[in-house]
């Protein structure tokens, strides 16, 4: 009876989750900004106007719908075959209308004159505008586009196995007090960090470090090499594009007193894992862990 | 005078007015632009060359027209080649207002970008009202250029720090001061029109009053005629030919400095033919610098004030050559 009984309930839930994972058009959601947008129909010709949103509207196996992205989408490989709209500062509107999308995905720091142009040349076209802060915000992004483009299965997988990953490494966490001091380096001349405000600053925090910039804003304050000289953090992370080498941090002999350069605690981080809100920021976080933890 | 180099120039702006019709993502041809005037296009088609290609290249026409004219008034006004119309400090005014505006409105995304040109102008107005009020108690003209600079360097180093405290904001700003006509619409031609409906016909009107700017102060004064009298009336024409260009398309640089130098190297400094042939020649090289900066690396747009230069200055030293 109770074997009957599991079966029943196993089954009801693959049923359920049959159910759900079909977006029923039309449909009504409101993106990151509060707009309420009604969908008739699922999107066919998509362009992303973010590096950040091409990854994750990849990672919703939507190559075939894909149309356009900015010349910065470099990931994933096939991102780089798509037609190209332009850069996501300067973008060129008649390019966009000449691929006739029917949805098109940017964010907020899009600039808004061209996006009132997009709005009165493509008057049928969904405009979905993501704003992400943190780590949670990026999952809403990628379970609101899964459900956009009918992929809520694909966005759910994403969702679950990051939360999964996240919540391990929570887990991992819960015998570590607060006391690892981080230096987050962007660039060497000035030396510029990531304040906390920041989705770098986001991950840092998730993983119980301090910090060593602690104002949110500038996002990206230039330090003094005495400011670092005093904070003394423990670990130095670099972000790969900057080109800095750690032989030159652990050369400088304004360092030699540092803590991080004493142990030899410097690392690189490749930024778009830790830069774009997309599927990759979960590799970010764990790479950082172990960074933190593991070495 | 001159009616046919004016004339050849004229057939050359229009030329240069079509083609920047023509060229784009979605090339239209002659056939096709008449039909979409006539009603007959297709809805895209119509609304690109309408609402794009139209505003933008009628923009790019005014603004080169407008920063040439005062370009060329200011080299006399100062006796100074190098003058041009982003050296008297109304143009980081300009850029104050904008940069302001977007502060305060939280974000790039806040800001409404028919509003930015209007705090722009009262930005550049307040410099105006500055220039006029000091201006009075320096004894040389050329301290004008001075005060001007000096405000430019001041503001410039006023918006550095503002956006350094506010690095949400910067790329817009950046983008707004580097200017270019990239997501322009009707209303910002309409600003500019406003104002270059009052600018243009007084710059005509004017243009033999000009030439007494090239006589020094005394020789002007031996005259019978005071340069100190018109000097509020020319701060005040020379504000409404540059703040308006700047609040709708940012600092575009170097056209106002190069088009009426070609002018002159071309016939003379006579203001008579100064005028109207920095106007023409202004707008034929913003315009062909639009298509270009539009085309070069299609899709990316590359910024307008690269291409001038690039356009302008080879072609610039070519006549200077050819000049001596």
């Amino acid at each position: 009876m109770k074997k009957i009984f599991t079966v029943v309930v196993i089954l009801i839930l693959i049923i359920l989750s049959l159910s759900t994972s079909k977006t029923i058009y039309p449909i009504t959601i409101k993106d990151d900004l509060g707009r309420t947008i009604t969908i008739y129909k699922e999107p066919q010709r998509i362009i992303s106007l973010a590096p950040s949103s091409t990854e994750i509207l990849f990672s919703l196996k939507l190559n075939d719908k894909i149309v356009g992205v900015t010349d910065f989408c470099d990931y994933p490989k096939e991102a780089r075959e798509k037609e190209k709209i332009g850069g996501f500062s300067n973008p060129n509107v008649e390019k966009i209308a000449s691929l006739n999308p029917d949805l098109i995905v940017l964010y907020k720091s899009f600039p808004k004159e061209i996006f009132n142009q997009m709005l009165q040349l493509l008057p049928n076209t969904i405009f979905v505008v993501l704003d992400p802060k943190n780590f949670e915000d990026v999952l809403n992004n990628i379970l609101l586009l899964g459900k956009i483009t009918n992929r809520e299965n694909e966005a759910k997988y994403i969702y679950s196995n990051m939360i999964r990953r996240q919540k391990a490494i929570e887990r991992k966490l819960i015998p570590y007090k607060k006391n690892i001091k981080v230096l987050f380096l962007l660039w060497n001349d000035p030396f510029i960090s990531c304040s906390p405000s920041t989705f770098v600053g986001d991950l840092l925090k998730k993983l119980k470090v301090i910090n060593i910039v602690e104002k949110d804003t500038p996002e990206y304050p230039i330090l003094s090499i005495e400011y670092i000289v005093q904070k003394n953090p423990d670990v130095i992370i670099i972000g790969e594009m900057s080109g800095i080498s750690i032989e030159s941090i652990l050369k400088k002999p304004e360092f030699s007193g540092v803590s991080a350069v004493k142990n030899k605690k410097i690392f690189y981080i490749n930024d778009d894992l830790v830069f774009r809100p997309g599927p990759r920021l979960i590799e970010g976080l764990e790479i950082l862990f172990k960074i933190l933890y593991e070495q | 005078m001159y009616y046919k180099e004016l004339f050849i120039l004229f057939i050359i702006l229009i030329i240069s007015f079509l083609f920047s019709l023509k060229i784009g993502e979605i090339p239209l041809n002659i056939k096709e632009i008449i039909n979409i005037i006539l009603g007959k296009g297709d809805f895209l088609k119509f609304n690109i060359l309408i609402n794009l290609r139209l505003p933008r290249s009628l923009l790019a026409i005014l603004v080169g027209g407008n920063l040439s004219i005062a370009g060329s008034i200011l080299q006399g006004y100062f006796h100074n080649p190098l003058a041009e119309p982003h050296v008297i400090g109304i143009s980081s005014g300009a850029a104050l207002g904008a940069t302001l505006y977007f502060i305060l409105s939280g974000g790039t995304w806040e800001i409404d970008p028919l509003i930015t040109p209007w705090i722009s102008l009262l930005g550049a107005f307040f410099v105006l009202i500055i220039l006029i009020l000091w201006v009075r108690k320096f004894f040389y003209n050329s301290y004008l250029i001075l005060l001007g600079v000096s405000i430019n360097a001041f503001l410039s180093s006023i918006i550095s720090f503002l956006l350094f405290w506010n690095q949400k904001v910067f790329q817009g700003v950046y983008f707004w001061i580097l200017g270019g006509f990239n997501g322009k619409s009707w209303k910002h031609f309409e600003i500019l029109f406003f104002y270059s409906l009052i600018s243009i016909p007084w710059a005509f009107l004017w243009r033999k009053k000009f030439n007494i700017l090239s006589l020094t102060e005394e020789e002007a004064y031996s005259l019978g005629l005071s340069l100190r009298d018109h000097q509020k009336w020319f701060l005040l024409l020379l504000s409404l030919l540059i703040a308006p260009s700047v609040a709708v398309s940012g600092i575009i640089g170097f056209v106002g400095l190069i088009s009426p130098h070609i002018m002159r190297l071309w016939k003379t400094s006579d203001y008579q033919w100064l005028i109207p042939a920095s106007f023409l020649s202004g707008s034929i090289i913003l315009l062909l610098s639009d298509i270009l900066a539009r085309s070069i690396l299609s899709p990316s747009e590359v910024p307008i004030g690269i291409i001038t230069s690039l356009l302008g200055v080879p072609f610039f030293i070519f006549l200077l050559k050819r000049g001596k």
